[in-house]
């Protein structure tokens, strides 16, 4: 098994590990910690457009990003997330391309974002796939939905972003010591 | 339910000169995508703006086209050039063999084969070429272990005999009566396949390719070591190649930890786990067999054959709804029905049908008024008894975006994030023991009805959201986990009507086993910390033994007892001793070992972020100190009745 350890001494005197697991079908399935830590930035931004194109024969979406706060990472005010999969038109069919488990947007709507460091071409991937992507909800006053310590945490962008930036300063890992 | 005919017929409807198209019927296993315009409508939402609705279609192959046919690009194998090459010819074996599997579902009329092996080329797939192709070549930015990619109509749509669908010059569509077939082949022997003429619905798979990542080690016997098993994902991919989504089945029952073949995830490095997803669980054999129901169709390939099993005949549907207390549909909450005694989880579903809306320029849009009902059909095998649950698809353990589009739709719209629960006959918005579910049976014929209206809870808890700390005890044979509660807090919403329903507690369990973890008990109990900074337990009430834990979730703790009486006797013992502390108490018998690290195979999540409520006992020790807070909570409901004097 691929997890980390880490060596704690509790007031009883027992030894505990620190662990984090495991992999998938078709992707790494990653913890919340991971995710942040994996991510070259944390961005929430609104969808501004949703735009197709094909590229070497696959059907690729490109979402672009208006950027309101990082939490961490450098990017500019605009960022573009390329996706597999979407919309295009084969001949006279509109048809669309479908790939399970690949993150879909929506114009206008809002989105804390994980993202990879960006291609050749300036475009970023989501981190894990959906695993990096949470939704800001519109009806929620701007609330979004973390999974942490095994509960769907709703919280404001704000603490988001702390609970965010503890993970990426690596609090997580603390040892303790009796 | 024949979905097929009902749809089939709204085809009808549109060939005769009605303007807007009809979706297919969402099964709410399928996977998904946006279809053309069905219509327009002015959002109150949106200050009245007119906008295009947008339907979310289910993608799956036509009747005609459901005998589907594969062509495995023998080009190279996988793992090329290392020690561990495997041959394209022993790849395609092993694909077909989990095709098989899936194949012998009787009371599904897809099947899917490898009848071809050819060399396509060194490059990666190319979609919509009406060549359905496996291969082992990738992009090398591909990021997954594998995909199954389908193209599929956005529109309702009739194909014309002689037509270039795809325009490479050559027509890709035949007339029956001249061809003397009515089904998807390759009737001018180029390599592709032509559809017959007629028409076709939206979200029709006209295409399917499944790729395997050129960068992954590849392995046939599943190891330890981390390379994944090739036919562990093929299963898998050509699941979603049937048209289906995910699964949230990531503990098959009460006994058995792995997941179903759909789950979105699987330990590649558990040999165990990976044998487990070869097979297409009962779940997974269902979802497909609702989509492609086995004597329920129009065309030669439905009709019953030897071993085949009429859908009508293996197969009921569990119908009904969700909507919250205010009376508001739910969409993309994660319905199971699991069979009893062992809690074998036979299906899910995800509730609700949804739309989104264009506003003509290709834009689409998410509006509160596009939930247009939370209703649900759960297919699952008839004379057995079950329970029935429901989840929210709030990442744990699995989020809405590896389903569907219509459980992103949900999550935009908030609708992600509920207390889990059981239903209940009568089942309503404020209920006081939300997770006992009441068994039923379900019949060959007529269809039990299950309404669940989302109970609304609120929650006393010490720590979180915060920095979460996966720990393990070495050396266990028994652990107790004791969680202090404020007092006062109590007391206080006691005084407020509130009513002490259970709890919470996150549980981890490791990976690396497949089995799953139970609780010995949980209970409330009365007593006080001690000089020292131990606990002293006076007194334990609401006692309930054996709770089966919740891999990557919180698992919903219920205290025995009248949950009525336990706010009384609480208020008492508190009132009657200056003292007294309230305790939450989690015990852990006859601990496990994992199979390869050594250690047990659950604890309880840790929080960081702050100390001085949470104990341990080990062996039956003295209960200590820790310092970090456990992930354990208290439940309440308020039904707004009169407030007892002695509670005031």
């Amino acid at each position: 098994m691929s997890f980390k350890k880490y060596i704690i001494g509790i007031s009883a005197g027992l030894a505990l590990l620190c662990t984090t697991s495991a992999n998938a079908t078709t992707l790494n399935k990653l913890s919340f910690n991971e995710v942040v830590n994996q991510s070259a930035a944390c961005v929430v931004g609104k969808v501004q457009s949703v735009e197709s194109v094909t590229r070497n024969g696959q059907v690729m979406t490109l979402t672009t990003f208006s950027v309101s706060s990082t939490a961490f990472g450098n990017v500019g005010q605009t960022v573009t997330v390329e996706t597999a999969g979407g919309r295009s038109t084969m001949g006279r069919l509109l048809v669309n391309e479908v790939v399970a488990g690949t993150p879909r947007f929506f114009n206008n709507q809002e989105n804390l974002l994980f993202l990879s460091a960006p291609n050749a071409a300036g475009e970023y991937s989501v981190v894990g796939f959906n695993q990096g992507r949470f939704s800001v909800n519109p009806a929620g006053a701007g609330l979004v939905t973390l999974p942490i310590n095994n509960e769907a945490e709703l919280m404001s962008v704000d603490n988001a972003f702390s609970v965010i930036r503890a993970a990426r300063a690596g609090s997580s890992d603390l040892t303790i010591t009796p | 339910m024949n979905f097929l005919k009902t749809s089939l017929l709204s085809t009808v409807l549109v060939s005769i000169g009605a303007s807007q198209a009809f979706a297919q019927t969402q099964t709410n296993r399928q996977l998904d995508s946006i279809g053309a315009p069905i219509g327009t409508e002015a959002l109150p939402s949106a200050g009245g703006a007119v906008f295009d609705v947008l339907p979310i279609v289910g993608i799956f192959w036509d009747e005609r086209c459901a005998s589907v046919e594969y062509t495995f690009n023998t080009n190279v194998g996988a793992n090329p050039g290392t020690s561990n090459e495997i041959s394209a010819n022993l790849l395609a074996n092993i694909v077909q063999r989990g095709l098989n599997r899936w194949n012998d579902n009787p009371s599904a009329y897809i099947e899917m084969n490898i009848t071809n092996r050819t060399d396509l080329g060194p490059q990666p797939r190319v979609g919509g070429n009406f060549i359905n192709e496996v291969t082992f070549i990738t992009d090398p930015t591909f990021g997954a272990l594998a995909s199954s990619p389908s193209t599929s109509l956005a529109a309702d749509t009739t194909f014309v005999a002689g037509e270039d669908l795809d325009f490479d010059g050559d027509s890709d569509v035949f007339d029956p009566a001249v061809e003397g077939i009515n089904v998807c082949s390759d009737v001018d022997g180029d390599g592709d396949f032509e559809f017959p003429a007629g028409d076709y619905l939206a979200g029709t798979i006209l295409d399917n390719d499944v790729q395997f990542s050129s960068t992954v080690l590849w392995e046939t016997i599943p190891t330890v070591g981390g390379g994944a098993d090739v036919d562990a994902v093929s299963t898998h991919e050509f699941g979603h190649s049937h048209g289906l989504s995910h699964s949230f089945i990531n503990q098959i029952s009460r006994v058995n930890g792995t997941t179903s073949t759909m789950f979105p995830f699987i330990s590649t490095d558990i040999p165990a786990a990976e044998i487990g997803t070869r097979s297409p669980h009962v779940d997974d054999l269902a979802a497909s067999a609702y989509i492609y129901q086995e004597g329920n169709g129009t065309t030669p390939i439905s009709d019953i054959q030897p071993g085949d099993i009429a859908f009508d005949q293996a197969y009921a549907l569990v119908t009904g709804s969700v909507s919250d207390a205010a009376g508001n549909p739910i969409a993309g909450a994660a319905v199971s029905v699991a069979r009893q005694p062992l809690g074998r989880v036979d299906s899910v579903v995800y509730s609700g049908e949804t739309v989104a809306f264009g506003d003509g320029s290709g834009g689409a849009f998410v509006f509160p008024e596009g939930v247009r009902n939370g209703d649900f059909a759960i297919p699952a095998p008839v004379g057995e008894t079950y329970v029935s649950n429901i989840e929210a698809l709030d990442g744990l353990p699995a989020a809405a975006g590896n389903i569907s589009l219509n459980a992103i739709i949900a999550d935009i719209l908030g609708q992600t994030s509920f207390p889990e629960e059981g239903f209940n006959i009568g089942d309503r918005g404020v209920e006081i023991r939300p997770n006992e579910a009441q068994p039923f049976v379900l019949p060959a014929t007529g269809r039990p009805r299950i309404d669940y209206v989302l109970n609304t809870e609120t929650i006393q808890r010490n720590a979180g959201p915060g920095n979460s700390l996966s720990g393990n005890i070495i050396g266990a044979s028994s652990i107790r986990y004791v969680e202090q509660f404020d007092r006062d807090e109590i007391l206080t919403r006691f005084s407020n009507g509130d009513v002490l329903i259970g709890g919470g507690a996150d549980a981890f369990l490791f990976a690396e086993t497949d089995s799953t973890l139970t609780f010995s008990r949980a209970a409330i109990g009365l007593g006080r910390v001690q000089n020292d900074g131990t606990v002293f337990l006076a007194r334990v009430i609401g006692e309930t033994g054996a709770i089966l834990a919740d891999d990557n979730d919180l698992t919903p703790i219920t205290f025995g007892g009248a949950n009525q009486n336990l706010r009384f006797e609480i208020a008492e013992a508190l009132n009657m001793f200056p003292t007294a502390e309230v305790f939450m108490i989690l015990d852990i018998d006859n601990v496990q070992t994992g199979p390869n690290s050594g250690f047990p195979i659950g604890f309880l999540l840790n929080d960081t972020t702050q100390a001085g409520t949470s104990f341990l006992s080990i062996n039956n020790g003295p209960i200590n100190p820790v310092p970090f807070t456990w992930t354990m909570q208290l439940h309440y409901v308020n039904d707004g009745r009169p407030v007892p004097p002695e509670l005031q």
